[in-house]
């Protein structure tokens, strides 16, 4: 395994966490957004990313589409289950 | 569930679907055309880019169509094209935002952010990398497809709200990137922790950019009069306008005259041209053909970017004399169109392998003399080697003229009969 996968992935991941935290002040999401970012994510995924995973394998860098495309959904699945009710509902 | 509840669900679905498609999937695609061009033309090279470049005329020449058609037909207010004139607006702001963020990681840890700006203008215009002529179409191309991503932005999301444009942009277009670029652009180059993170904090700062515009323009335009209207759009076209006069400002006065220098020390590094393998005889009949190499090297050096570049050369004239006890024995010539060159690769998975193998590259001379001179020579005879080497030497940005010569004293090696 390249010596810096480890390094790679745990910075990005602190990097996407951090940058998460002032979205709480903010973080009103309609149910058709979360499903935008569900189905965009692994859409993308298997157009853009899961070919070169097939030639050159997961490395740092489709690591990285992972690692984002599953905080992404994660997030997104869980913000709109406990996000505060607005006057419509959502 | 029964077969006519799911068929109600099934259709259901099937009318949510299509009617997302209407109102935003197909005004999406219109106006993500310049990234999928770029990612289509330069990054997974399906289409030559200037090819690809065709579909982003053909999908702004029908946007006036479907928005109209769309606007004439939708009873949604919430429809993104009954807004798309403000979003084209709030729109300009992101992109230069991503750009602005990383002028500071430039003066800290020496990243430069409008490298790629010379692939994209030469892939449109085929000028050469590394000058004006490819940084400004580059330049205009990265500003579209910026403006681009937030228009998505804006289309794809019902609610603009903070989290959904870190969530979009913030993190899935920069994970996009820092897997894409490594993978299909970025020759020659190492991308450590740190340029990712760069990478993710930029999109991090065109997402609230872009969280912030359509605030702004509701809460604090309205109240803006004036001096002070005028002064917001003035801070505004400044920050648009920064990121390419920074990159012109910095190609100008460091990116340049730093390549000149790096060109110049490559170009006077000591035994650049030597001879790897004496003459050997190679065989005798009507003549007597000898051979010996010259190997030219290290090639390889970093340029300003840190990209690791092979020194080249086109052509490569060789010419010589082989002499044994003061006489002549034979005459030597080569010509090299062009030297193998790792330059010329561009994939990131296979440019280390040439580039390793580009370090050093031999030249064979071809020598050949009247037979009676090689009557009495054998392995081990003392034989000169006079040599002159004429080549047109190719760095980064400069190319210099020069002749290199040798006058090796060596014995004849064993060859071929």
């Amino acid at each position: 395994m390249d010596p810096g996968f480890w390094p790679q992935i745990g910075l990005l991941t602190l990097v996407f966490v951090l940058a998460l935290i002032p979205t709480l002040a903010n973080r009103h999401m309609e149910r058709a957004d979360r499903t935008t970012l569900i189905v965009i994510t692994p859409v993308t995924f298997v157009i853009a990313v899961l070919p070169g995973v097939l030639v050159w394998g997961i490395n740092k860098d489709s690591a990285s589409y992972i690692v984002g495309g599953f905080l992404i959904v994660t997030v997104a699945i869980l913000n709109l289950r406990f996000q505060p009710r607005t006057p419509t509902g959502d | 569930m029964d077969a006519t509840c799911m068929r109600r669900t099934a259709g259901q679905l099937i009318s949510s679907l299509w009617g997302w498609v209407l109102e935003r999937g197909i005004l999406y695609a219109l106006l993500e055309t310049p990234v999928l061009a770029i990612m289509g033309g330069i990054f997974y090279r399906v289409v030559p880019y200037r090819y690809a470049l065709i579909t982003i005329l053909l999908a702004f020449m029908a946007l006036p169509f479907w928005v109209s058609y769309r606007r004439q037909v939708s009873m949604n207010r919430d429809e993104p094209v009954h807004h798309l004139h403000k979003y084209a607006l709030y729109s300009l702001l992101p992109g230069a935002v991503f750009t602005v963020a990383r002028i500071p990681t430039h003066f800290l840890w020496g990243l430069i952010y409008w490298h790629p700006w010379y692939d994209f203008g030469a892939e449109l215009t085929g000028a050469p990398l590394g000058q004006y002529s490819s940084l400004f179409p580059g330049a205009l191309l990265n500003a579209l497809q910026g403006w681009s991503i937030a228009m998505g932005f804006y289309v794809l999301f019902r609610r603009h709200s903070l989290i959904n444009a870190v969530l979009y942009i913030g993190i899935y277009d920069s994970s996009l990137y820092s897997y894409v670029f490594p993978t299909y652009s970025r020759v020659g180059l190492q991308s450590p922790p740190l340029w990712h993170a760069v990478d993710v904090w930029a999109h991090v700062a065109m997402a609230f950019t872009a969280w912030v515009m359509p605030v702004f323009h509701s809460r604090a335009w309205p109240c803006l009069a004036g001096v002070s209207r005028a002064a917001a759009v003035a801070l505004m076209a400044a920050i648009v306008l920064t990121p390419t006069g920074f990159a012109f400002w910095r190609a100008t006065t460091w990116q340049f005259p730093t390549d000149e220098s790096i060109d110049q020390a490559t170009f006077n590094r000591p035994g650049l041209m030597a001879m790897k393998d004496g003459p050997s005889l190679q065989a005798v009949d009507l003549d007597a053909r000898y051979k010996f190499t010259l190997r030219f090297g290290p090639r390889g050096f970093n340029n300003y970017f840190r990209q690791a570049r092979d020194l080249d050369a086109a052509p490569v004239r060789v010419t010589g004399t082989l002499s044994h006890d003061g006489r002549i024995i034979a005459w030597c010539s080569t010509y090299v169109e062009r030297l193998e060159s790792a330059n010329l690769v561009i994939a990131p998975q296979q440019f280390w392998p040439v580039f390793r193998r580009t370090q050093f590259t031999d030249i064979p001379v071809q020598c050949m003399g009247p037979a009676s001179g090689a009557a009495d020579l054998g392995a081990g005879s003392e034989v000169t080697v006079q040599w002159s080497a004429q080549m047109t030497l190719i760095g980064d940005r400069e190319r210099q003229t020069r002749e290199f010569f040798g006058r090796d004293p060596t014995q004849l090696s064993p060859g071929r009969p």
